[in-house]
């Protein structure tokens, strides 16, 4: 496959995952906001934060498919930091379940019963959305 | 056979030098001065070639003694070849010296030396480089040995043909004015005086002032006003944008970047993360992650210290004695209760409450070293200057206002820096009510009692108006108080890095043990005293309504109520005049656990207090900084009328807004 | 090129930016600010060691930062340069 294809593909695929990101990020903060949904927990700087960051993919998309730097740059800073919150969830549900059991010494308990945040999910998805990062060098100021 | 090796400093001129000499080397001063002087001597293809190892400049200016004796060297001495050692790897910067080498002399060999590391980062044209500057280039590795030979070779051997650096017509007419003048002076090289001459160089003038040619002086001074009008710019500057003009575009020729186009990855990030529309949002997001990440790290640790000490009252009322529960019971069986409860209860739970809270303060440093090591923050202060000149502010001492989030006492001291008077005062006037080290501690702790599911964003909206204020009052303080011009400035940033893990952790140690180190004697004494005042007069109920506290309190409650700040916490507020993480040590001797704590005040009157401590007046040691500083009562005085006033503001405005509306009631 | 970067720290831009904008290599640029200093142009503004034993005598020494960035400022001969 020419490497052309396969940017264009791995930023189509961070695009759709981004417009995802960013309904679920509009739904944390209507839920915050006493519109709950179903799948998107309540969350306004949570929902602030994904918001944010598929803006920067979006916005960078059509430059990064152009090869140029400028796009590269704002679709890569923001995959980071899609992937730092879906980091950030991970861990928190970590922390959550060793608080659990350190409240429970002593106690009766049942098991912990888990919600995984839809971050996480999105945490190894956007992972694949990495390869431009791989082939930077071939990345350009300016259209040849 | 005289080779002199010229070069920036950290070419690898020394290396190369050691490469060449071997042994041989003898290791003087020049004449006169404390700067260093190498020589060595050495036979090539049966030729003794002597080296002499010049001083490491950037520039050929009259300004500094390495490179005077480095020019004076090359024009007295006329060594037979001249060296100029490059370091490839910043092949741009190390040009510019070779334009003024080209000056001095004819004879110059290019050493390109950390060829090998040099080729990672361009695609270099050496035949390029040669055919444009008619002058030998070889590459070298000095470290590995690699082209010694070569150059020695072309020092002997080499093909001197320079391209001369033209000046524009205007310019070269009057350069050979002065050299005509200069004919009949004996004098090497009577165009590079005539260059410096114009430059207006201070040793070249005094050389000819000793010559007793006050004529060509007067000429010179003459010809360079004529250049200066012509260009409407000073001479020295015209000159030397040439001289970086002809190697920027030597280096754009000869030189193809690769990566990227030359961008690296902290251009890339910069990019981003000062734009002028995502800048802000993405600082928002990250100081919201970074929140976030402590609060919920932390607390699995803070509950099980928690546990640890004070032990725990199970929901069928049955209590698990913690280690302070049975240090009493041990203690009580050989001295008198009152003593063992004023140990136990009084000092060693103080004390545990410092560590139960210590692992919030270990994660916010960790994150905060993390923040400054990677090179962010130098961008956030970068991000705030910009921000602050859309408002009119031009960035007034942003780095000691940045500076402040540590603590306000280096920061008020930094102003100094600040030419402006008018600058340094406003600066000094924003200072306090940048929330420090110690106040983020004390919200850390309040914080995290009282808004168990929003901790992160509470933090966040505290440092955000605190932000917001200062903002704010700048703008108004440039209007109407301290008003006047701002500085332009530049910041360096550093490039971005992955922080090693033992830095962080360094780092981490050494600001969390200066926290524990502090808070573990202060508690000492600070529980002592409100102990006293809990417990006395003999007899009352200890912190009862009768004790010296409880009386204090009662007297004081009236004054808190319109803000729904409680007695204790003006109690709190007072000690934290000394310091402000006395706060939190108060609390903990007040009201002995967090859920004593919990329940004395509601989240709104907690957020109010927060907002108070977030603006009231500064601790002492910057109050008495600021007088240091600015020598003037007045001053002291309005900086804590100041805080006094937002926080009160804030704090009703909060109190009243939150009790109307029914939120955390 | 002096002015150009004369005016681009008169208007608030990293070193970053500037060498982006002039295509210069960024230690070129370093180079030239230094350039720029022994001309008077531009001051450098390092914290001085007095000032840094100053800052002992707060409270929070060990827990505040003792790293900033390095800052330049246009000295009046600068800033006449680009008028």
């Amino acid at each position: 496959m020419k490497l052309q294809t396969k940017v264009l593909l791995s930023v189509i695929y961070s695009s759709i995952l981004a417009s995802f990101s960013l309904i679920l990020g509009i739904f944390e903060i209507a839920g915050s906001l006493g519109l709950h949904t179903n799948f998107a927990p309540p969350d306004i700087m949570g929902g602030f934060s994904l918001i944010i960051a598929s803006s920067l993919i979006l916005y960078g998309a059509k430059n990064t498919v152009k090869f140029l730097y400028d796009g590269l740059s704002f679709y890569l800073v923001g995959l980071a930091l899609l992937i730092a919150i879906g980091l950030l969830n991970i861990i928190i549900a970590l922390a959550d379940l060793l608080d659990y059991y350190i409240l429970c010494i002593g106690e009766n308990c049942s098991g912990y019963s888990a919600h995984i945040r839809p971050e996480i999910y999105i945490f190894f998805l956007a992972l694949l959305g990495l390869y431009p990062f791989f082939v930077r060098w071939h990345f350009r100021r300016k259209v040849p | 056979m005289l080779i002199a090796l010229a070069g920036n400093p950290n070419t690898g001129k020394s290396s190369l030098f050691n490469a060449i000499t071997g042994a041989h080397q003898h290791i003087g001063n020049w004449p006169g001065v404390t700067v260093e002087k190498k020589e060595g001597t050495i036979t090539f293809e049966g030729k003794k070639i002597t080296i002499v190892d010049l001083p490491g400049t950037y520039s050929l200016t009259a300004y500094s003694l390495e490179e005077v004796i480095t020019r004076n060297f090359i024009l007295e001495e006329e060594p037979d070849v001249v060296v100029d050692v490059i370091d490839a790897t910043n092949l741009e910067r190390n040009l510019y010296l070779l334009t003024e080498l080209m000056e001095l002399t004819d004879r110059i060999v290019i050493a390109l030396n950390m060829f090998d590391e040099a080729k990672k980062k361009y695609k270099l044209d050496v035949k390029k480089m040669r055919e444009l500057l008619g002058l030998p280039v070889i590459p070298t590795v000095a470290i590995k040995d690699k082209g010694i030979k070569d150059l020695l070779h072309a020092c002997l051997h080499g093909y001197f043909k320079p391209k001369k650096l033209s000046y524009p017509e205007d310019v070269e007419n009057r350069v050979e004015k002065l050299q005509r003048m200069m004919e009949n002076l004996d004098l090497k090289n009577k165009r590079w005086h005539a260059i410096k001459l114009l430059e207006n160089d201070s040793e070249v003038r005094k050389k000819f002032a000793n010559l007793g040619r006050k004529d060509i002086l007067h000429e010179a001074e003459h010809l360079r006003h004529e250049i200066e009008d012509i260009y409407g710019d000073d001479i020295e500057t015209l000159i030397a944008s040439f001289r970086y003009s002809f190697a920027h575009g030597l280096f754009h020729e000869v030189a193809e970047p690769l990566n990227v186009g030359g961008v690296t990855i902290t251009d890339m990030i910069d990019h981003v993360v000062a734009h002028k529309i995502f800048g802000l949002p993405i600082f928002l997001v990250v100081m919201y992650l970074s929140f976030e990440f402590v609060f919920v790290v932390a607390a699995p640790f803070q509950d099980a210290i928690d546990l640890i000490f004070n032990g725990k009252t199970l929901a069928s009322g049955q209590h698990i004695n913690g280690l302070i529960d049975i240090s009493y019971h041990w203690m009580a069986s050989f001295m008198p209760n009152w003593a063992s409860s004023f140990i136990n209860y009084g000092m060693l739970r103080g004390l545990a409450a410092v560590l139960t809270f210590t692992p919030i303060i270990m994660f916010l440093f960790l994150i905060l070293s993390i923040l400054e090591d990677s090179g962010y923050l130098a961008r956030v202060a970068f991000l705030m200057d910009k921000l602050m000149r859309k408002i009119g502010l031009e960035g007034r001492g942003i780095i000691s206002l940045m500076l402040g989030f540590g603590c306000n006492v280096p920061a008020v001291m930094s102003t100094r820096a600040l030419k402006n008077e008018r600058e340094r005062e406003l600066s000094i006037a924003l200072n306090p009510l940048i929330p420090c080290g110690a106040r983020i501690q004390v919200f850390a702790f309040i914080t995290a009692i009282f808004f168990k599911h929003n901790q992160a964003l509470v933090m966040w909206s505290l440092i955000l108006l605190s932000m917001g204020v200062v903002a704010l009052l700048g703008y108004v303080y440039s209007k109407t108080i301290f008003k006047g011009k701002a500085e332009p400035f530049v910041m360096e940033l550093p490039p971005y890095r992955v922080p090693s893990l033992k830095g962080i952790f360094i780092h981490m140690w050494e600001k969390s043990e200066g926290f524990l180190r502090k808070a573990g004697t202060i508690i000492v004494g600070a529980a002592g005293i409100i102990w006293l005042l809990a417990a006395l007069p003999w007899g009352v109920q200890f912190g009862g309504e009768n004790s010296y506290i409880g009386q204090i309190a009662h007297f004081l409650a009236p004054v808190g109520a319109p803000f729904g700040i409680t007695p204790e916490s003006i109690i709190a507020l007072f000690f934290g005049f000394f310091a402000k993480e006395v706060v939190i040590d108060v609390f903990y001797v007040l009201y002995g656990t967090k859920e004593a704590l919990f329940a004395a005040m509601t989240p709104l009157q907690a957020y109010s207090l927060l907002l108070f401590i977030l603006f009231y007046t500064p601790c002492v040691a910057t109050l008495a900084t600021i007088y240091n500083e600015t020598k003037s009562t007045k001053f002291v005085l309005f900086v804590i009328l100041e805080g006094f006033a937002l926080a009160l503001f804030f704090s009703f405005l909060a109190y009243t807004i939150g009790s109307f509306l029914g939120v955390g009631g | 090129m002096i002015k150009d970067v004369l005016r681009g720290i008169s208007q608030g831009k990293t070193l970053a930016q500037i060498a982006e904008e002039l295509n210069m290599e960024y230690s070129a640029l370093m180079g030239m600010i230094e350039h720029l200093i022994k001309m008077g142009y531009i001051i450098a503004v390092d914290r001085k060691p007095q000032e840094i034993s100053a800052c002992k005598t707060c409270p929070l020494y060990k827990v505040c930062s003792k790293n900033g960035p390095k800052i330049y400022y246009l000295t009046e001969k600068g800033k006449r340069a680009i008028k």
